[in-house]
């Protein structure tokens, strides 16, 4: 069995028989269960979005401090990576604990995709293809096809007409892509990263004038459960959308400090500091954040014994 | 190393997104060819063009039209209505062209939707179903409307025109007999699955089969139920009447004769994969194209092989998914990527092959 098989038989079948099951139960409405998919999808996949979200915010808590590294250490790289990797350390926060979460969901996102378009078939290829996918002894499967393609002024296979789906594509995307945003000690980080909280819901919008409505469906489910998912956690971590992440705050407030006058920089951030900012509302981090955030006893003991390790190194 | 590893996976997310996403128009990238023919001469519908071949040699005649982007995809071989000449075939471009040798346009008709099916001509009009729910009939000498019959889904089925009447097969489980004159509706039988294809007339009987996975035989006078018999999968293609036989074949790729009075299976055949095209019968041989890229002629009586028609490179080729022609010993088979294969049925060997990319 070949890799294809293998996407086949585990991922596209169940997902579109899935698929084609809500279809049956929902009154054949093929919108409503694009919609009701997508968020049972998402909901599976929540143990796996939420390490990735989690950790994605911790990264954002940590740039203040990574700012201060960074100023400190300045080109010396070794030293920057083992003060970044100690910081990491005591934050708890694995740099790539966003990443795996996102590997492993990313298929699953493919095989939603794939099986939304191969329900959705519309021409003879796509139905012989569907034909081949369909559980022969799922009861009465066969009988759904073709599937009901009209959903209020939409032909789901086809674009829409007066364009309101791709604007809605392109404004759910960016609104989620801002909430996700993760500031970037690194300004070519950051800036790469702001240029794709703008090109991908562009880019999105665009190719929605050409897709089938069905799909433009898909995309503004999807980006509407991830930007509860994203609010549900910043509210969880004490940064609610109102709140800027904390290296924006600094940004602002480093702008108004006058000449001269700089932000006390920090050796090491504790434990404590990173739990403290993550128990607080936002608004106790600012561009002296280091220096205002109680630091417990515990991390002036942390402190004192890493200052000590490295006198002795 | 770690901002690297993020860029490069913002890149292959982008990437995978695009690729993945490309093909997902509302317009299909793909289509597959349609084959027809009228007198000396083959008409193929290869994505947004008909090619005229000469069928002695496979030469190009003509190809209509110049500029593809006013056509749109095609799915079915061109209607032509003989002696005049007149070709008629429909697109994914929501209309219905009407051109005459060489490639001279004459006219065409607006729908709301594609046109997946063929056109029949009869009697001067023709008819034709679409995916805009509709089936019409048009005057075939400037394409003004002559009525139009609402169905429930796409009607992807050449209509079939038999004594005054058409009868149409409609992917929302139903066929129905019409009064060719004004559309009048004469009867409709309810399936359980869609019908895809058009029903054979044989013996007072509407034979057809659905993607519930049944055939069916019904009274051509009352619309009612005769029989009907299970098969494996879908049935896609229209079964073949010859010599009091029905031949019908099934996505599984089994090719099933029986008998038109009581529906009895008499034999069973397992071609190489899926069938998709209708079948052919005639002079007690079943010809029968399966997904493979490989033809069968079967003994009609027994349902044996008698010979394998195969083009020299299937992957090249690709599937065979269109109906065949059959003229004068000469078996005309068109496969998914546009190559016109002349097979001979006397002994398999290939006559002449059409490239289409040497076009």
């Amino acid at each position: 069995m070949g890799i294809s098989e293998l996407w086949t038989s585990f991922f596209l079948q169940p997902m579109l028989n899935s698929l084609l099951w809500l279809y049956s139960v929902l009154g054949h409405n093929f919108a409503l269960s694009i919609t009701v998919f997508t968020i049972i999808v998402r909901l599976v996949t929540l143990p796996l979005t939420i390490p990735q979200m989690t950790s994605s915010k911790k990264m954002q808590v940590l740039q203040p401090k990574l700012k201060e590294l960074k100023k400190k250490h300045g080109d010396d790289k070794e030293a920057m990576t083992r003060a970044q990797m100690d910081l990491y350390k005591e934050a708890g926060v694995n740099p790539m604990g966003g990443c795996l979460p996102m590997l492993v969901q990313f298929p699953i996102w493919i095989g939603l995709y794939q099986s939304i378009y191969q329900a959705m078939a519309v021409n003879p290829i796509q139905v012989l293809d569907l034909s081949q996918n369909i559980y022969l002894n799922f009861p009465n499967l066969s009988q759904m096809i073709p599937l009901n393609d009209q959903f209020l002024w939409l032909n789901l296979g086809r674009p829409d007409p007066y364009y309101i789906l791709p604007v809605l594509v392109a404004a759910s995307m960016f609104f989620q892509q801002k909430l996700m945003t993760m500031p970037s000690a690194d300004p070519s980080s950051e800036s790469m990263t702001k240029s794709m909280t703008y090109t991908m819901p562009l880019m999105f919008g665009f190719f929605s004038l050409n897709f089938s409505s069905g799909l433009s469906i898909y995309f503004i489910m999807s980006s509407l459960v991830g930007i509860v998912i994203q609010l549900g956690i910043n509210k969880v971590m004490g940064m609610d959308s109102s709140n800027p992440p904390a290296n924006e705050k600094s940004k602002s407030k480093d702008t108004k400090r006058p000449v001269g006058e700089q932000p006390v920089k920090v050796d090491v951030p504790s434990v404590a500091v990173i739990e403290s900012e993550n128990a607080t509302p936002a608004q106790d981090y600012g561009s002296n954040a280091p220096q205002s955030v109680p630091a417990g006893s515990n991390t002036r003991e942390k402190g004192k014994r890493r200052r000590a390790r490295k006198k002795k190194r | 190393m770690i901002k690297s590893l993020l860029k490069l996976v913002l890149l292959s997310l982008m990437l995978v997104a695009i690729l993945s996403l490309a093909g997902c128009e509302g317009q299909p990238t793909e289509s597959w060819p349609g084959l027809g023919m009228d007198g000396d001469t083959l008409y193929v519908s290869l994505g947004a063009k008909v090619h005229a071949l000469d069928r002695e040699t496979g030469a190009q005649s003509w190809a209509f039209p110049a500029d593809e982007s006013q056509t749109g995809q095609m799915f079915h071989a061109p209607a032509v209505q003989s002696p005049a000449g007149q070709v008629f075939v429909g697109s994914f471009k929501d209309r219905l062209f009407a051109f005459e040798a060489p490639g001279r346009d004459l006219w065409s008709f607006p729908t709301k939707g594609a046109i997946v099916g063929g056109a029949t001509v009869m009697n001067d009009v023709v008819y034709v179903g679409c995916n805009d729910r509709n089936v019409y009939a048009l005057s075939a000498a400037d394409g003004t409307l002559q009525w139009a019959f609402g169905t429930e889904s796409w009607n992807w089925a050449s209509p079939v025109y038999e004594d005054g009447d058409v009868y149409v097969a409609s992917m929302d489980h139903r066929v129905y007999r019409l009064d060719a004159t004004d559309g009048t509706e004469k009867w409709r039988f309810e399936a359980e699955g869609a019908v895809a294809d058009s029903p054979v007339l044989a013996d007072g009987k509407v034979i057809f089969g659905d993607f519930d996975r049944q055939v069916h035989a019904l009274d051509a006078a009352s619309g009612a139920e005769i029989w009907s018999v299970a098969t494996d999968q879908w049935v896609w293609g229209s079964p073949a009447y010859d010599d009091g036989l029905v031949f019908v074949a099934d996505l599984s790729g089994k090719v099933y004769a029986l008998n038109p009075a009581t529906g009895d299976k008499l034999w069973e055949f397992k071609a190489g994969g899926p069938v998709r095209a209708g079948l052919i019968a005639r002079n007690g041989v079943v010809y029968a194209l399966s997904q493979n890229g490989v033809g069968y002629a079967l003994d009609a009586k027994q349902g044996t092989e008698i010979r394998r028609f195969s083009p020299g490179d299937p992957q090249l080729a690709g599937r065979f998914l269109s109906d065949p022609v059959l003229a004068d010993d000469v078996l005309y088979v068109v496969s998914e990527k546009g190559f016109v294969y002349a097979f001979l049925t006397t002994d398999g060997t290939t006559k002449w092959v059409f490239n289409p990319t040497s076009d």
